[in-house]
């Protein structure tokens, strides 16, 4: 299946079934008038049908979306109103000048999908250790998060978030998982043991005098915390999208949604909806879960539920690592609409960079890696 | 005053490193064997000062993009001090970086660890690296000692980020300096006023914070995060506690849960970074507080 970043909209699938009727019904009361008029008169009166058909279409269609039944954000995540997202122009104290780095990129395809990474701190966006992988004809989405103090977890953030998108069968059940688990642990021990082969070169080259028990180091392995997401069509074919989202550890999943009102709100987040519920300790999938049928079980308990949510036409996918998740979290709560640059598709790597290290200055964000990938449906 | 003001909440990492300053009394008194070690107090401080840098660096993680190296999370300088003061680690006394301490010790000794399994005790000799050597001479200059740290401290703040990645280090979680000694001061001057001028320096996390560890033989029952100067002055008759009570930080209030845990019971405000009459196992457990758990706040003792 090949991706579309514009779902089919609600009125084209069902204007075939009206178009036929109206044109059944034009039909005959065309024959009917071609019955008594002369020929010139007939061309204005068919012009004239043509044109009608098409006013009925369009009212029907207008009809039809206001049927259809769209839940609105809860108010507790809503944000104030305001309108659609404008260019950021942030409004800062004292502003920090961000230095980005050749490495530092954003993504952004054709389909509208976005991607902000950047680092903790002055780091290049190379050293972060979070990653994004998207597979558009699958429909598949993930953001990663290697946990600092596990061993190479930046090759294993990397791995997940690929294997994640390019199998969708690898959450379907025990089994599956633990298989794709396994491949996945392999292809990090193999990149794992590249890296060590390195050190190693490098030790003997600089005549360094460190020993490391690299198989304990291996054995102890990497851990990285994972959301994901899988966008299929919705079993009513009314153009709506279902969206089944993964998720283990405290990276998060977004539906942001226009309101009435104008303003934008979140249907869902996942797992976390409070910005006090991130710790230091988040479950997180580890190389080492691969060594025993029990560890494989726990970290299918620690995925548990996988929940799946209707999606609109309009809506927004936000799938984010801990810190700007807590930070977007909180945005929500207290109304604020500096996010609303992430939905933007002119927003620039330097603007988003100003936002995040002004925001960093201040202290309402955590100084870590940084990742918002956005998916419009 | 029973408080402290500061956050102390920047954690250490590669970007917001920390720096350490170990004061190690060298003095003659050094020599004494402890018993039921059956070794010098100066072999069994120089031992659990190894041990330490060595759980530092194994806490530091290997760098992804950098094949081998520890990621630079904290600067160490350690001074050795008895009737005058002199680094241990450098030349100079500049805080060295843990990724240069993990590729360059000093060398490798042989370590007799016991592991307990259930009532099993089993003994395990390992090949550890070292950085300093046991040393004992002279007198006991603390006031010399505090002043060539103060002085390291007062650098570290001042001086630019050595990396470019780094945040300054005013932004950093606030220099921490440990002082290990056995016996009282006796040269000339005040090590209280000393220590307190290193506690004014300040980062803008917080007040640097100066932790007193007073290792003995033998002793009496060791007396860990006193919080109160009269439970402490009965400790000895010529003062030695009460002023090194004085010369300690009080345990920020963010810092404060994880001292509680470490000394087994809630502490109240007020308490303070010293630990009397400590044992071997004591000091052991005290340095990897002030290493550790401190500036990490979550670190889980192994």
């Amino acid at each position: 299946m090949n991706y579309t970043s514009t779902p089919p909209h609600l009125s084209l699938r069902e204007l075939p079934k009206l178009g036929g009727l109206l044109f059944a019904c034009s039909t005959v009361l065309l024959e009917l008038i071609l019955m008594v008029m002369q020929p010139q008169e007939r061309l204005v009166e068919v012009l004239g049908g043509i044109l009608g058909i098409i006013m009925a279409g369009l009212w029907f269609e207008r009809l039809l979306q206001r049927n259809v039944v769209r839940e609105e954000p809860r108010p507790l995540l809503s944000s104030s109103p305001g309108s659609y997202p404008v260019p950021l122009q942030p409004q800062f104290r004292s502003p920090p000048e961000p230095v980005l780095d050749p490495a530092d990129t954003l993504y952004r395809d054709e389909y509208g999908v976005q991607c902000f990474l950047l680092a903790k701190g002055n780091e290049s966006a190379a050293r972060s250790q979070d990653a994004f992988a998207l597979d558009k004809d699958l429909r598949r989405y993930a953001v990663t998060d290697g946990v600092s103090r596990s061993f190479l977890p930046s090759y294993w953030a990397h791995i997940l978030a690929t294997r994640f998108v390019r199998d969708p069968q690898s959450m379907e059940d025990q089994t599956h998982f633990a298989e794709w688990l396994q491949e996945g642990h392999n292809e990090w021990q193999q990149k794992a043991q590249q890296w060590v082969g390195r050190a190693e070169k490098r030790r003997q080259e600089q005549s360094l005098s460190n020993e490391t028990d690299w198989q304990q180091q291996m054995n102890i392995g990497a851990q990285a915390t994972l959301i994901g997401c899988q966008i299929s069509p919705a079993s009513t074919n009314n153009g709506t999208v279902r969206i089944q989202i993964t998720a283990i550890g405290d990276a998060n999943f977004f539906l942001m949604r226009r309101t009435r009102a104008g303003s934008w709100g979140c249907v869902m987040s996942y797992p976390h909806s409070d910005p006090g519920a991130f710790d230091t300790a988040p479950n997180a999938l580890a190389t080492a879960a691969t060594i025993s049928l029990k560890r494989i079980q726990r970290t299918w308990d620690w995925i548990g539920e996988q929940p799946q949510i209707e999606g609109y036409q309009g809506d927004y996918i936000l799938l984010t690592t801990d810190a700007i998740a807590k930070w977007l979290l909180q945005q929500l709560l207290s109304r604020q609409e500096d996010w609303y640059c992430f939905l933007n598709p002119n927003t620039t790597l330097s603007a988003f960079a100003h936002l995040i290290f002004n925001e960093r200055t201040v202290g309402r964000l955590e100084d870590d890696d940084i990742t918002v990938l956005v998916v419009p449906l | 005053m029973t408080t402290v003001g500061g956050k102390y909440a920047r954690r250490l990492s590669r970007q917001y490193p920390g720096l350490f300053v170990l004061l190690l009394d060298q003095s003659g008194s050094m020599v004494e064997q402890v018993p039921s070690y059956k070794r010098s107090k100066a072999e069994i401080a120089t031992s659990a000062l190894n041990n330490i840098i060595h759980e530092m660096i194994k806490n530091a993680g290997f760098d992804d993009y950098d094949p081998g190296t520890r990621k630079k999370y904290a600067y160490i300088s350690i001074l050795g001090y008895n009737d005058s003061v002199y680094p241990l680690l450098t030349k100079t006394g500049e805080p060295i970086d843990i990724a240069t301490l993990a590729e360059r010790p000093r060398g490798f000794a042989p370590v007799s660890r016991e592991i307990r399994k259930g009532s099993e005790v089993l003994h395990k000799t390992e090949r550890l690296p070292y950085w300093i050597e046991p040393y004992s001479q002279g007198r006991t200059n603390m006031v010399l000692a505090f002043q060539r740290a103060k002085e390291v401290v007062q650098h570290w703040l001042s001086s630019p980020p050595l990396e470019r990645w780094q945040a300054p280090h005013s932004e950093c979680f606030p220099p921490i300096v440990i002082n290990i000694t056995d016996a009282q001061h006796n040269s000339s001057g005040n090590p209280v006023r000393e220590a307190q001028e290193i506690q004014r320096l300040s980062s803008r996390e917080g007040k640097a914070l100066v932790f007193n560890c007073h290792f003995t033989r033998d002793g009496g029952s060791p007396c860990v995060f006193p919080n109160n100067p009269n439970e402490v002055r009965r400790l000895d008759t010529v003062g030695l506690a009460a002023m090194m009570y004085d010369m300690s930080s009080i345990i920020p209030e963010p810092l404060r849960d994880d001292a509680s845990r470490v000394a087994g019971s809630p502490l109240s405000p007020g308490a303070r970074c010293f630990a009397y009459n400590a044992n071997p196992d004591v000091l052991i457990k005290f340095l990897r507080w002030g290493t550790l758990a401190v500036p990490f706040h979550d670190f889980e003792d192994e």
